[in-house]
């Protein structure tokens, strides 16, 4: 089975550190901006929100790509742009439904996530947990426990205790 | 190296310049860049609010790097709460963002005539309209700001309502809840008309020898990981757990200073907070251990409100200080003090202080329009906060600072402003712990807990007092090591297990960070010198504004005023003349005025402002 990122929202802290080590393992800088995962904020409600590219099975910018740029790692199932072919078009910013792609500012490419080949560098340096690689199946049984907890207290507060 | 930008908002003239290299290699960075600026800079006649006053925002040379808790930067200026030295310090992500977009320092000079906000877009800089935002608070700025830039992921710097008013201590407010809140920063700021600065960086924060570099953080990351204090007690607790400590100890500030034992600290100690409040963890820029703690309340009447916080200090001011025991208020207080852009802490203590006026009759509800200011009136507290940020009624003049409303109460009122050179004190009790909060006394921006810190604080009691003095010296130039270099006191200093620890981190880690990130090799005890210039810097600054030696002093309070109950029971602060005669000598100062001396400041390297002192000596000292 495929290992996938899987994010926490709930459990982030927003120290950003994931992105620092993310954009130094692939671009020697520790430039955030040039970082693939990327930590949204919603300050006034105390949250965040790490984002990556969640590795569609039936990616949806692989075929649009105008250069064949993208494809995927055999692998880590990554879905993998090259810095050598990408002519920086933005053609895969606007084809992914989750906007996971970006521009590095100073390549002027689009980058992604790639997992790191296999070892990604968010997962072994997030200090809350909040970024997880897992085997896709665990995933699902991770969420499904999850959510009962969720059901649980929804029928405590239906029946009242 | 980095650039200094600099805004001139009276002609709207920007120019960039290349750091400056004496200045660099001498003080290292933040603080120390800012109290050299300002000693060159300010001059007596130059007023707070004069335009002339430069409002400087400083990085440090580790600040935005993967150092854990490098997220530092500082705000400077003359204070128009203590009119000597004003410099307050913050967190969050605001200083990295300052940093990649490529300025180590942001100087800010003039006047604007209309409200205005700087944006700042890595080498783009813009003086925009301020019309949309002037009047709004902190969240409602946030929001408008980067709905009008267009990116919600900017860092802003912002002033509330309070700076725009000129509250003496208005702070200035970055991610909606991390204050530069001491010495009235946000009043410059506001004096200036400029509501906030925006930036957006994308750049990297370089680093000489990567490697190297990441050897050290990672030495770091195993230092906080293996020591409780850090790893625990720091993201359960954050400073909250002082609560329990100072109310045990018999120093926690009570109505105003009264006494030091609040019998209702459990209603407002660590735990009341985190088992009421709690929600989750937020961290500053790369720390992994974060302090921070996002707390909402959940019901009753205040319910909804929300903020990051509180830490000790607000839960003292306005919890113990003003006899406030309802913890849900407190948050609500946090809330509406960083919404309008306040230093908490100085809010809660001059509502302190009106409440012990009220008890005493000095005001009554004359003065105050009818609100009842008795003890623990937490209705009243919060109206008065609304009241100073807004100068109504008795708030206009609270908000010019403790001291001016002492002075304007009359009546030996300020016998119960607790402030030293115009600003109150915060947290511990200098009658419970004699040596140690001497350091009140001496600060370089009034009555301040943050220029000394040592983990021994017990221990110096028991010393002879020249051996204390010499130590607190020491503990002096070590807390200021966070600051010349933009990192948190917290992880680096205050919450490590002893002091062997702290030297590790300070006098090792970051020589070995500094000199990897800059190529320019130093030591733990080339660093510790920096922190002495820089503290003697800060001195001969106050001195050309006017503090001397009589200004080193405490409250009658302390001083007078036996502690009335608990384990310190009868104790007054009563060895404050003989710490500051060793305490000067500590420096190489001269005891009898407290102007540093020409051997000493030429040892430090500043022989040009033992030049400059030459006629000030002569008349003076002799």
């Amino acid at each position: 089975m495929n290992k996938v990122l899987v994010t926490y929202p709930e459990r982030c802290i927003g120290c950003r550190i994931c992105e620092v080590r993310c954009a130094y393992h692939h671009t020697a800088e520790s430039n955030p901006a040039r970082s693939r995962v990327k930590v949204l904020k919603w300050e006034d409600k105390g949250l965040n929100v790490p984002t990556t590219c969640y590795q569609c099975l039936k990616c949806t910018v692989i075929d649009p790509c105008p250069v064949d740029a993208i494809t995927r790692n055999q692998k880590t199932n990554a879905v993998v742009i090259s810095k050598d072919l990408c002519i920086g078009c933005r053609v895969c910013l606007f084809e992914c439904p989750f906007g996971a792609p970006s521009i590095d500012p100073i390549a002027n490419v689009a980058i992604n996530c790639d997992l790191c080949n296999g070892y990604p560098k968010c997962v072994e340096w997030c200090p809350s947990s909040a970024i997880e690689y897992i085997p896709a199946d665990k995933e699902s049984v991770t969420r499904k426990r999850e959510s009962l907890k969720t059901a649980s207290e929804y029928m405590k507060m239906v029946l009242g205790e | 190296m980095g650039q200094t930008l600099e805004v001139d908002l009276t002609s709207g003239r920007v120019a960039k310049q290349p750091l400056r290299k004496d200045i660099a290699a001498k003080y290292i960075g933040g603080r120390g860049f800012t109290s050299r600026l300002l000693y060159e800079e300010l001059k007596p006649e130059i007023e707070p609010f004069s335009p002339e006053n430069p409002l400087i925002f400083a990085t440090g040379p580790l600040t935005g790097t993967i150092a854990p808790s490098s997220c530092r930067y500082l705000t400077a200026a003359r204070s128009p709460l203590t009119r000597v030295l004003g410099d307050s310090n913050s967190g969050g992500h605001f200083g990295p963002e300052l940093k990649r977009a490529g300025y180590d320092l942001l100087i800010v000079r003039g006047k604007s005539s209309k409200p205005v906000y700087l944006w700042i877009d890595d080498k783009d800089v813009e003086v925009r309209s301020g019309d949309a935002v002037w009047g709004k608070d902190v969240r409602k700025t946030d929001e408008i700001i980067k709905k009008e830039i267009g990116d919600p992921e900017i860092q802003i710097a912002i002033i509330g309502q309070a700076g725009e008013n000129l509250v003496a201590f208005a702070g200035i407010v970055a991610n909606l809840d991390h204050l530069c809140g001491r010495t009235g920063m946000g009043a410059v700021m506001g004096s200036k008309k400029l509501k906030a600065v925006a930036i957006r960086g994308t750049r990297e924060v370089p680093v000489y020898q990567h490697q190297r570099f990441f050897k050290a953080v990672n030495e770091m990351m195993d230092t906080l990981k293996n020591d409780p204090q850090s790893s625990i007690t720091l993201p359960k607790y954050g400073t909250t757990y002082l609560v329990d400590h100072h109310n045990t100890i018999g120093g926690m500030a009570t109505r105003n200073w009264q006494t030091g034992v609040f019998d209702k600290a459990e209603m407002i100690n660590g735990d009341a907070m985190r088992n009421q409040f709690f929600v989750r963890n937020i961290a500053c820029w790369a720390c992994p251990y974060p302090c921070d703690r996002y707390s909402l309340v959940k019901g009753g009447e205040f319910q909804g409100a929300h903020c990051v916080g509180p830490e000790y200090f607000t839960i003292v001011s306005f919890g113990s200080k003003c006899s406030v025991s309802n913890a849900a208020s407190i948050v609500r207080a946090n809330e509406l003090a960083n919404m309008y852009g306040l230093d908490s802490a100085s809010t809660g203590g001059i509502i302190g202080f009106a409440m012990e006026c009220y008890e005493k009759g000095i005001i009554t509800e004359k003065e105050t329009g009818g609100l009842d200011l008795t003890w623990g009136n937490y209705h009243s507290m919060l109206k008065l906060i609304d009241m100073i940020a807004f100068r109504k009624g008795i708030g206009d003049v609270l908000a010019n600072g403790i001291r001016y409303a002492a002075e304007k109460f009359g009546k030996g009122s300020d016998r119960y402003a607790i402030h030293v050179k115009g600003m109150d004190a915060v947290t511990l009790d200098p009658r419970a712990l004699k040596v140690y909060n001497f350091r009140y006394a001496v600060a370089s921006r009034g009555a301040d807990h943050l220029r000394i810190s040592t983990p021994a604080a017990y221990a110096l009691d028991e010393m002879p007092i020249p051996e204390a003095a010499k130590e607190l010296k020491f503990w002096q130039d070590m807390v200021a090591i966070p600051d010349l270099m933009g990192l948190c006191k917290f992880p680096w200093n205050f919450f490590s297990s002893g002091p062997e620890v702290i030297k590790k981190k300070l006098l090792k880690i970051v020589p070995e960070l500094y000199s990897a990130a800059t190529s320019l090799e130093i030591d733990g005890e080339t660093l510790l010198i920096a922190s002495e210039r820089t503290a003697t810097t800060e001195r001969t600054l106050n001195l050309k504004l006017g503090v001397r030696r009589k200004d080193d002093t405490l409250p009658k309070r302390f001083l007078e005023e036996p502690l009335p109950e608990g384990p310190k029971k009868g104790q007054v602060h009563d060895i404050l003349e003989p710490l500051l005669d060793s305490w000067y000598e500590a420096h190489g100062w001269d005891v009898k005025t407290g102007i540093p001396k020409r051997e000493r400041l030429e040892k430090l390297g500043l022989k040009e402002i033992a030049d400059e002192l030459e006629s000030v000596h002569k008349k003076e000292v002799g």
